[in-house]
């Protein structure tokens, strides 16, 4: 498994959302979680209380032993990754917690729960510091997706009734859900912050790899080339406002829904033209009481392995996308890799797609190049919806 | 309970579908991947339920579905090679590989009968 490197895009100097990759700061915790076989070799074959303990358990609690110090190692390990001093204390506090319930489950003590409050505590944490400062990373949806299991053990019930076991299988599902709609969530806010995200550096949108240049100025021939562009495009496109002339051209304009959706020229994405103006490979339109609405234009490089054209410098931005999930049958977008890594069924991930980058033709966004500001989109949309 | 969290993760995807659906890529060209994986939850969940009952059927099924769950696997771990030169990242290897191979272990250890219990002179 990577942790993520590699990618012509992120090779030129872009970075993507923590939600896909290890923040560096978790890497101790990692390492502290490679020690835990080793630990349970040394517990299974101690002579001591603890590993008689061990022994005796049915191989559902031992499950359970080994998830427990697998979070607790993971929390010890990030007391050593530069967290603020706050937080190392929490984990400080959680690791030895985790280990002392871990003792009971091996001395035979009340540690089911303990162990319930411990892990659902952890669990509510994680998804509160993610949505509020943190960003979450790989590592720490890992963790939560050790405590969910964890804690689906200790929910277990000891005298099996039909409704208690539904009821422990709809906590373990929701929590599932629940967790990962934090992520998302999490992943979202992050870009909103901005600034300081995954403790340094920028925070790209789920799915985006955007440029990691933030606070970069445009000179002044930078920003004449983007305006020539621009007006060259406004002119040669807005013709398109009429779907059918779109589709004499050779844009799938069949079934616009939605409020951006992208009408693809296949003959244009292999016409060997890069960033014509008059060309781009696909066209943004907006579904309204008033039927389709042109809202903009897409270029797109022919292959992943090249960059755009930053005729305008930091105005003109490309972008790529990565993690996304594609759906078979028909070939549609059907998402974003979840944060536990997956799709929807019948989808394969693609991760990475060539760079694209958007032109907008409506009036109203502080600059036509770049992602559109939703609220502004709706603004402009809500006109044609009367 | 590896199951559940399987089921999990199905209903997670199906929202996330049904939102792309919504805004995006539109509900009827999504109906199809909607429908197969709200199918995929709610067979997981039902399982789950047959597992605990120890069907050999549901046991089959599971494995079965295990088995598509890694081969899907493969081809995105082929597809990354291919396009980002990359492997997997932490998560679906975890989700993808290894729950599925873990879930598949089990089921098998738990389809052995119970060994014959032999009595020793201690037991005596």
């Amino acid at each position: 498994m990577s942790l993520h490197a590699g990618s012509a895009a992120e090779l030129s100097g872009s970075v993507g959302s923590p939600l896909y990759r290890m923040l560096p700061d978790h890497l101790p915790g990692v390492i502290a979680v490679a020690l835990v076989p080793a630990a349970v070799w040394v517990l299974s074959r101690s002579r001591s209380r603890l590993g008689i303990g061990y022994r005796g358990l049915p191989a559902h609690l031992r499950l359970l032993c080994w998830l427990l110090l697998t979070t607790a190692a993971v929390h010890l390990g990030l007391i050593l990754g530069g967290h603020r001093p706050a937080l190392q204390l929490v984990f400080v506090l959680d690791s030895a917690a985790l280990l002392a319930v871990t003792r009971r489950l091996l001395l035979g003590g009340r540690w089911r729960r303990p162990a319930a409050a411990l892990l659902a505590a952890s669990i509510l944490a994680y998804a509160v510091v993610s949505v509020q400062s943190e960003a979450p990373d790989q590592v720490g949806m890992a963790t939560k997706l050790v405590e969910i299991a964890a804690l689906a053990i200790v929910l277990r019930p000891r005298r099996s009734t039909r409704l208690r076991q539904a009821l422990a299988s709809t906590a373990t599902v929701t929590l599932v859900v629940l967790t990962g709609l934090a992520g998302w969530l999490g992943a979202y806010k992050a870009t909103e912050r901005g600034g300081s995200e995954g403790h340094d550096g920028r925070a790209a949108l789920p799915g985006s790899i955007m440029s990691a240049r933030p606070g970069q100025v445009p000179t002044s021939a930078e920003r004449a080339a983007a305006d020539r562009f621009h007006q060259l495009a406004v002119a040669a496109l807005l013709g398109y406002r009429d779907p059918a002339a779109a589709a004499r051209d050779g844009y799938h304009v069949a079934g616009i829904v939605g409020s951006e959706f992208h009408a693809d020229n296949p003959a244009y994405a292999k016409d060997g033209r890069n960033f014509d103006p008059a060309r781009p490979e696909s066209l943004v339109y907006a579904q309204t009481k008033r039927g389709p609405v042109l809202l903009g234009a897409a270029y797109q490089m022919p292959s992943t392995k090249l960059t755009g054209p930053r005729i305008g410098g930091p105005l003109t931005d490309w972008h790529g996308h990565e993690n996304v999930c594609m759906s078979l049958v028909p070939p549609v977008l059907s998402g974003l890799v979840s944060p536990f890594g997956g799709c929807a069924v019948g989808s394969i991930v693609i991760p990475i797609t060539p760079e694209v980058i958007h032109l907008w033709l409506f009036p109203g966004p502080p600059s036509p190049w770049g992602e559109l500001d939703e609220k502004l989109r709706a603004r402009y949309l809500a006109s044609f919806e009367r | 309970m590896l199951l559940l969290l399987q089921a999990g993760f199905a209903v997670l995807s199906l929202l996330e579908a049904a939102a792309i659906g919504v805004t995006v890529s539109g509900l009827p060209l999504l109906l199809p991947t909607l429908v197969l994986t709200g199918g995929v939850a709610i067979g997981t969940l039902v399982l789950v339920s047959r597992l605990s009952r120890r069907s050999a059927r549901a046991r089959r099924l599971a494995v079965a579905g295990e088995v598509l769950i890694v081969l899907g696997a493969l081809i995105d771990l082929t597809l990354a090679l291919g396009m980002a030169g990359r492997t997997l990242e932490l998560m679906p290897a975890l989700t993808r590989l290894g729950l599925p191979i873990a879930v598949v272990v089990l089921l098998r250890k738990g389809r052995r009968p119970p060994e014959p219990i032999q009595l020793t002179k201690a037991d005596a």
